[in-house]
């Protein structure tokens, strides 16, 4: 396998966030989706170039983690076992071991009950269905830390959901439906491409 | 028990409103069958929902008939005929009147106490009978009720401080009443419903009684969690408003969920979507905004 930095272009120096970014680029200008249209090859050229950044990220990400958690059993100080925890809990949250993560986040010292704290427990919270109190600690965790997206974009993404309910009663589904004005407006480009062309089929003037 | 899980009638077709009504009408009569002619006061929209959801779920189909009763001694009105689910949430009313007065026993002083003390030898004997003449209720799972309902009290009186930890405890309540005697899928479903609608009846409640708690110093779920925030001049205060706003359609979306999963080709699945989706978010903001009485999902007193 190639090394995984220079699949991503990007330097062993890079920070966390650089390779996310690197990332994400590479994933959206590689994604099968985009060569939909195109020929096969194209297509299955794009499958095999994206199954190799995402082997590429994987493996960056392992190493760091295995890092990260080796550096922080060499500290003895408070807040790199207070981060690496929080780490621990976002990955059983990925996983889904919710019981465990839950457990882990109950047992967290009061000292270390920051932003995000408040945030993973918010997060924990709603997969219960306990909404109420889940809203309560992703309000808090905004409240002190005003600029981070991630809070603000959990909280929109609840008010999102809320509002959103019932708007299904009854709706007649219209997506994919064919009326009047798409019509019009086919034709209407149809005929402006037409007239490029040298003829005209709607006569206008 | 509250009357908070009604459907918004103005929504609703012709024919469902009436099947509705049949069901309502059907179960006043599964009432007076199996637990006497008293338990007919026990009658409430809660229960009514119950029942058409266990149909659903079930996939019992309710058949009608024309009857007149004391109530209605002009015309006769369509109800549907006892079946297992009616018998079922006919003992489950009865039940839940017991629970309620041995509670109102415990909690409550001066004239309600006394009425409490006085209709509790009457509910009992209605109770047995209930039990006794439907075979569908499953033996001891009124003790089960009693016993889930022991764990809530405990938790009020511990003081708890998280609204959803004891609207949990209720859920499960209503998750067992939903879901006892049923197996398989149609199972998960009413358990499913159950635990979401008793976490936004329990909350809604705390919600609707949160000023006079207060003022009579009881346990209150909300006043507990957000202390000084929770009121304001006597009402609720506009941040709890808010947050309520968000958290409740949030709860009522799981029975959303469940609602969806019904069959959509049962005859009740579009009422109690009704319900879900209009009727319940109605009883919310009629409790938010007290003030404006007309957003309640029906004009207080019988649905006609």
């Amino acid at each position: 396998m190639r090394d995984p930095y220079q699949v991503l272009g990007i330097p062993r120096s890079a920070t966390d966030d650089e390779i996310k970014r690197a990332y994400r680029k590479l994933a959206r200008q590689y994604h099968p989706d985009n060569f939909a249209a195109g020929t096969a090859a194209q297509a299955a050229g794009s499958e095999e170039k994206m199954k190799e950044i995402n082997e590429a990220y994987d493996t960056i990400q392992k190493e760091r983690q295995g890092r990260s958690s080796s550096s922080s059993s060499g500290y003895s100080s408070y807040s790199a076992s207070g981060t690496t925890s929080f780490y621990e809990i976002r990955r059983l949250i990925n996983e889904g071991n919710y019981a465990e993560a839950e457990y882990q986040i109950n047992s967290t010292a009061a000292s270390d009950r920051g932003a995000e704290w408040n945030y993973l427990k918010g997060c924990i919270l709603v997969h219960r269905g306990y909404y109420h109190d889940a809203l309560r600690h992703i309000e808090i965790a905004c409240y002190l830390d005003p600029g981070n997206e991630e809070y603000a974009e959990a909280k929109r993404k609840l008010s999102q959901r809320s509002s959103d309910y019932g708007s299904g009663y009854r709706t007649v589904n219209t997506d994919g439906g064919c009326d009047i004005c798409t019509l019009c407006s086919a034709l209407i480009c149809c005929d402006t491409c037409c007239e490029c062309c040298g003829s005209d089929c709607l006569r206008c003037g | 028990m509250y009357g908070y899980v009604r459907p918004f009638v103005p929504e609703l077709k012709v024919r469902e409103h009436e099947m509705y009504r049949a069901v309502y009408c059907g179960l006043c009569r599964a009432l007076g069958g199996t637990g006497g002619q008293g338990a007919r006061m026990t009658l409430s929209y809660d229960l009514t929902f119950l029942c058409a959801f266990r149909m659903a779920a079930e996939g019992t189909l309710p058949e009608y008939e024309r009857r007149r009763c004391v109530m209605h001694m002009r015309e006769k009105r369509l109800t549907v005929k006892p079946n297992p689910c009616m018998l079922y949430g006919a003992v489950a009313s009865v039940l839940i009147a017991k629970a309620k007065l041995d509670d109102d026993l415990k909690d409550e002083n001066g004239a309600k106490k006394i009425r409490a003390g006085a209709s509790l030898p009457f509910v009992r004997r209605m109770l047995a009978r209930a039990e006794k003449r439907s075979a569908v209720f499953p033996e001891g799972a009124d003790r089960d009720i009693f016993d889930l309902l022991g764990n809530l009290s405990a938790m009020e009186e511990a003081g708890c401080v998280s609204a959803d930890e004891t609207a949990g405890a209720f859920g499960e309540v209503l998750s067992y009443i939903f879901s006892a005697g049923l197996e398989g899928s149609a199972k998960t479903l009413c358990e499913k419903a159950g635990d979401a609608c008793g976490r936004f009846i329990y909350i809604c409640d705390a919600a609707d009684d949160l000023a006079s708690d207060m003022e009579k110093k009881r346990y209150n779920p909300l006043a507990a969690g957000w202390g000084e925030l929770a009121a304001e001049n006597g009402e609720l205060s506009p941040l709890l408003k808010d947050s309520l706003r968000i958290s409740l359609p949030l709860t009522l979306s799981e029975m959303g969920e469940a609602a969806e999963a019904l069959d959509p080709a049962h005859p009740m699945t579009p009422v109690i979507k009704n319900i879900v989706y209009l009727g319940m978010p109605r009883t919310m903001n009629g409790i938010l905004d007290k003030k404006n009485c007309e957003s309640r999902s029906v004009p207080k007193g019988k649905i006609e």
